[in-house]
């Protein structure tokens, strides 16, 4: 037990490290309850894209199948890196981050869809950085909360780490990328949520949100008109909220995509028109199918009982990553973790929500279910991150065989 | 956004800013003071300063008990708290949307991905007695597109390159609106394939412009028979707007209806019913995969009495003596005939010319203003008239045929009546006196089969002041002049004067008998002109003054005369299905009003009409005796109308034919010749050239 402080004042040479644990260790290191979950929810997925993208040209299963298999490598990769090395490059992730989601803002690489500038071009392949980001967000939040040690009362600390917090987000809406600064926003607020600060001030902090959020409503359209542009909020942006709140506003427009995504998941009914049976996907009612609207095409083929599948398996692995922030050996290990977490429940809440109506439109991807090699590599990353924070939960069990070994 | 809404956010957001401050303020006053506790276990925080250093950090120890986010596990619940709230929520709202709102969405999906297209069906066909098609069906590749292409002067250049039609034309198809406003107005018709194949492989340089295979209706004649058969045109949109929707044959916008003859008055035959079919369609609203399909039922074939090859005989033979008449310099302003031709025994017509006459195709692709308002000039003298039942003129000498049998059937005429003629008639003193047609000569004296044979009109006057004189003397039982009965004008009534025949041909005429009732009415503005007087008694005994037959009335009422009875004239003979089978055969109405007279006066009369042939030698090579009876009509302002209606044989009748010729001149062998030739091809003989110049001042 004397080893144990010795040990936290140098992070690097933690006993924990597992490149001298043996085979049968490393195996056992395994939380293998959320590794099955996670690759039932994978070939779930994969079945759903072959379905959703079997029709079409624009897409790729291929593609999809190599991210899931680049993921896998990478996850393996993470798992057996010992997490908290990462803890140390505050700044460094902080510069990535940026670097990151700046990339796409370049010439030459830098490529528009849909009017965002959300793209790399490199090597033939198109990449989208701010997916990327996400993880090295994640890593950034969790070892700049994890200095306070659990205790961020000061004001002007926090204030300095919501202002650093909120850099990133700055970035990524110059592309402008509304979804994924929405799901880092909430990485950050969950980061300082776990990572103990005042209760006052995140309080102080949502009111401040609510009322600019607000104020940005109902003032853009006395500043559009009053410099003739799109100011604060970009028309469409406008249009979907408008659309949320009453979706026969605009049944041509805006609200078509929620009227064809709400007929694709009410004709599944209890259960579904079967594999390749989504009409409304395959017959092209339904925008972005294999994307943003992934769930519709679940919804439709396996019906409720598929959708009701699909979310306990959700609430499975959300638990079980929640088990793991729990047993986390440091507060820097539980924040990416629930660093994570947060932005899982975001993402599933905001895309469900959205097919359904709940929420309003926005182009947010669903864990290992959409189409798109960048997101699936954030999502098996985040895995391998979990999975290594469990690997790594148990210091003096290692520490203690590792001395026994040094015994010997 | 309305300016209450706006205020109410901006005082929201206010409101909200300032709580925020509050707490912010609240806080800074009070850290000062009061050290917070922290979520984590004092045990746990080991730095006691806000100031932190790289890599130090919280860890807990080897239990688990001591991990921190066990310490902090209020915030951490509340993770767990929230995946399950989430999750139930979606659940919840799932749940309704697929298994409450299953059957609504499913509704919405099928409306989504099918599309219901209406298959047009084929119009039937019009035959001709022996089955020759007269009017068909033909496949016309047509360039369509809206009104505004107009607009497009670059698209309107291309088009009329493609298609090597001018450029005025191609506006003026797209600018036209007989097809409907909203409808896709006709570019060209019968595009070649080129064009079709060069349109279709630049879709960006002919935007909206549509190509289509269209079915057109195809008249192998041209424009033989063009009154009989009529014309088909788009319905119009106030037709469709009209539709109650219990109508058996439902009418799509495009589709084709009959505008005149046949193809009007047998539409409900000739109609055919849509076909539809389902197709599942995509988002663009492409057509993927058929569905389901109800196939168009084609309009079933309308057989007709009309012989073709006579029809084109009668066509020719009328435009030929028009033409000859008009190059003879003396009646230039002859411009206008009909050639009639019935079977005696059943009435069907086997001909009728109407001149002049136009082309049914050129109306059947929808008719432009410009050739609408040219075939409703004077000048052009109104081809689209059916003269044959819509034209009405007095009958003049062929009229004394009936007053003859009204004179013998009324008793103003007896085995030994005899009028003196001297080509002048006062009986009624020097101020009504008329002339005989021969006048300043005479016919002398006169019986009724002469004078049915010269046509003397003083016999007929005598008959006609015979008849006003019955009429006069009621005056004492009934002194209003209008309520008397009218013994003449009734007993020409049973011969279907004065009233349509039936026929089913559309646009049927009246004509005119008139009475004293008609004349009041008439000149109700000059009452001292409405008073009935003699001379309007005796004039029309001879087929003049206010009388007015149509040429299908007259020759209706020789026919009617020929075989002793009353039949209703006709053009339908049966219907056939698309098989071939005949499914609905003519069936004769019978009709109620027959004429009365005795066989003895029959026999009177037809003698008098043969002995009018025997006198320009038997109409030549014909191989049977004709009966029949010339007319010149005088008509204020115009050259005289040339008459002659007969029927063959004389004495067991087979065919009636009818000529008139508008200002063919005085001198009815104009229209003899019409008739003439009528019977020459019905019998098979060679009638020789057209002998309009015999006896030009013969009546």
């Amino acid at each position: 037990m004397a080893v144990a402080p010795k040990m936290q004042s140098s992070p690097s040479s933690r006993p924990g490290s597992t490149s001298r644990l043996g085979l049968g260790d490393v195996f056992r290191s395994l939380n293998y309850p959320l590794l099955v979950v996670a690759l039932i929810v994978i070939g779930y997925g994969l079945l759903v894209v072959w379905s959703a993208t079997s029709e079409s040209s624009d897409y790729s299963f291929n593609r999809q199948l190599m991210g899931v298999g680049v993921g896998l490598v990478l996850m393996l990769v993470l798992w057996r890196v010992d997490y908290s090395r990462l803890s140390a490059f505050t700044s460094v992730l902080f510069g990535l981050c940026i670097i990151l989601m700046l990339m796409p803002l370049l010439p030459v690489i830098g490529v528009t869809i849909n009017g965002a500038r959300s793209w790399i071009t490199i090597f033939g392949q198109q990449i989208q950085p701010g997916e990327i980001a996400k993880i090295c967000y994640i890593l950034f939040a969790a070892s700049l909360i994890a200095r306070y040690k659990g205790r961020l009362d000061s004001g002007l600390e926090y204030l300095k780490c919501f202002a650093l917090l909120m850099v990133p987000i700055l970035c990524i809406m110059l592309q402008p990328d509304l979804g994924t600064g929405m799901v880092l926003f909430v990485i950050g607020m969950v980061a300082l949520f776990a990572g103990g600060a005042n209760r006052r001030w995140l309080i102080a902090t949502v009111v401040v949100i609510v009322a600019l959020a607000i104020l940005a409503l109902t003032l853009d359209g006395l500043l559009d008109t009053a410099f003739g542009s799109d100011v604060l909020l970009k028309d469409y942006q406008k249009n979907r909220l408008l659309v949320f709140l009453d979706s026969s506003l605009d049944p041509g427009g805006a609200g078509y995509n929620l009227k064809q995504a709400q007929i694709a998941i009410g004709s599944g009914g209890l259960s579904g028109k079967g594999l390749g049976n989504a009409t409304q996907s395959a017959l092209g009612f339904l925008p972005e199918a294999p994307t943003d609207f992934i769930f519709c095409v679940l919804a439709e083929e396996f019906g409720f009982l598929g959708s009701l599948l699909l979310i306990v398996l959700y609430a499975a692995l959300l638990f079980l990553v929640l088990r793991v922030a729990f047993t986390s050996y440091d507060l820097y290990g539980t924040l990416v973790v629930t660093g994570i977490l947060g932005m899982w429940i975001f993402q599933i809440l905001e895309n469900i929500g959205m097919t359904c109506g709940l929420m309003p439109i926005t182009g947010i991807p669903l864990p290992f279910m959409s189409y798109g090699s960048s997101f699936m590599l954030v999502n098996f990353m985040s895995l391998g991150l979990i999975l290594s924070v469990w690997a790594h939960r148990n210091p003096v069990k290692s520490a203690v065989s590792q001395s026994a070994r040094r015994v010997q | 956004m309305n300016t209450y809404a706006l205020a109410a956010g901006i005082a929201l957001s206010l409101f909200a800013l300032l709580i925020g401050g509050f707490f912010v303020l609240r806080y800074l006053l009070r850290s000062r003071r009061k050290k917070n506790r922290g979520i984590y276990a004092p045990s746990l925080v080991r730095a006691d300063k806000d100031r932190v250093t790289d890599g130090e950090q919280l860890r807990g120890s080897g239990s688990l008990k001591d991990r921190p986010a066990r310490q902090g596990r209020g915030r951490f619940y509340a993770f767990g708290v929230l995946i399950a709230a989430i999750f139930g929520t979606l659940s919840v709202k799932l749940w309704s949307l697929q298994v409450l709102g299953h059957e609504e969405y499913v509704r919405l999906s099928s409306e989504n991905m099918t599309s219901e297209v209406s298959v047009p069906a084929n119009r039937g066909r019009i035959l001709d007695r022996n089955g020759n098609e007269l009017v068909g069906n033909r496949p016309s590749i047509t360039v369509t597109g809206k009104r505004s292409l107009a607009e497009d002067t670059a698209l309107v250049h291309r088009l009329s390159l493609v298609l090597g039609v001018p450029l005025g034309i191609i506006r003026r198809n797209l600018l036209d609106d007989s097809e409907g406003v909203q409808s896709d107005h006709t570019i060209a018709s019968d595009v070649p394939m080129e064009a079709v194949a060069y349109i279709r492989e630049h879709p960006s340089l002919f935007p909206d412009v549509n190509v289509e295979s269209r079915t057109v209706r195809y008249y192998p004649y041209g424009s033989l028979g063009a009154h009989v058969l009529g014309y088909t045109g788009p319905v119009t949109e106030d037709f469709l707007a009209s539709q109650t929707g219990e109508e058996p044959i439902p009418y799509q916008s495009g589709d084709s209806i009959g505008i005149e003859g046949a193809e009007s008055t047998f539409e409900h035959i000739l109609q055919g019913m849509h076909g539809t079919r389902t197709y599942k369609v995509d988002a663009a609203g492409n057509p993927t995969e058929l569905i389901s399909e109800a196939p168009p039922e084609s309009g079933n074939d309308v057989v007709l009495t009309i012989d073709a090859s006579l029809q084109r005989e009668t066509d020719t033979i009328l435009r030929d003596i028009i033409t000859m008449v008009r190059g003879d310099g003396e009646n230039v302003n002859c411009n206008a005939g009909v050639i009639l031709c019935m079977d005696v025994k059943d009435g069907g017509i086997l001909a009728a010319s109407s001149y002049p006459t136009f082309y049914p195709a050129d109306l059947s692709r929808g008719i432009s203003t410009e050739l609408w308002e040219e075939l409703n000039t004077e000048e052009s003298g109104y081809p689209l008239t059916n003269r044959v039942v819509s034209g009405q003129y007095p009958a003049a000498s062929t009229f004394k045929l009936f007053t003859s049998l009204a004179g013998l059937t009324g008793g103003m005429i007896n085995d030994d009546t005899t009028f003196y003629c001297d080509g002048y008639w006062d009986d009624y003193g020097e101020d009504w006196g008329q002339r005989c047609w021969i006048y300043p000569g005479g016919h002398g004296t006169m019986g009724l089969e002469e004078s049915i044979n010269q046509s003397c009109d003083i016999f007929f006057y005598s008959v006609g002041a015979a008849f006003y004189e019955q009429w006069r003397a009621l005056e004492g039982e009934i002194p209003v002049e209008t309520e008397r009965p009218n013994p003449f004008q009734d007993y020409v009534a049973t011969w279907n004067f004065g009233s349509p025949t039936g026929v089913d041909m559309p646009g049927e005429a009246e004509g005119r008998i008139p009475d004293a009732t008609w004349k009041k009415d008439a000149f109700s503005d000059t009452p001292e002109e409405a008073m009935w007087q003699p001379g309007d008694m005796t004039n029309m005994c001879i087929g003049q003054g206010d009388i007015l037959v149509t040429p299908l009335q007259l020759c209706n009422g020789y026919a009617t005369f020929a075989r002793k009875k009353a039949v209703t004239p006709h053009v339908f003979s049966h219907v056939i299905d698309s098989e071939g089978d005949a499914v609905v055969s003519y069936t004769a109405k019978s009709v109620e009003m027959q004429p009365k007279y005795e066989q003895a006066h029959h026999d009177r009369v037809l003698d008098g009409l043969k002995r009018v042939v025997a006198r320009e030698g038997g109409f030549g090579p014909l191989p049977v005796e004709v009966a029949g009876k010339t007319g010149t009509a005088e008509v204020a302002g115009k050259d005289d109308f040339s008459w002659f209606v007969g029927f063959a044989p004389a004495d067991d009748p087979q065919y009636c034919a009818l000529c008139l010729i508008e200002q063919g001149g005085s001198g009815s062998l104009v229209a003899m010749n019409g008739v003439i030739q009528c019977f020459a091809r019905l019998y098979g003989v060679d009638a020789g050239e057209i002998t309009i110049w015999q006896n030009r001042n013969e009546r």
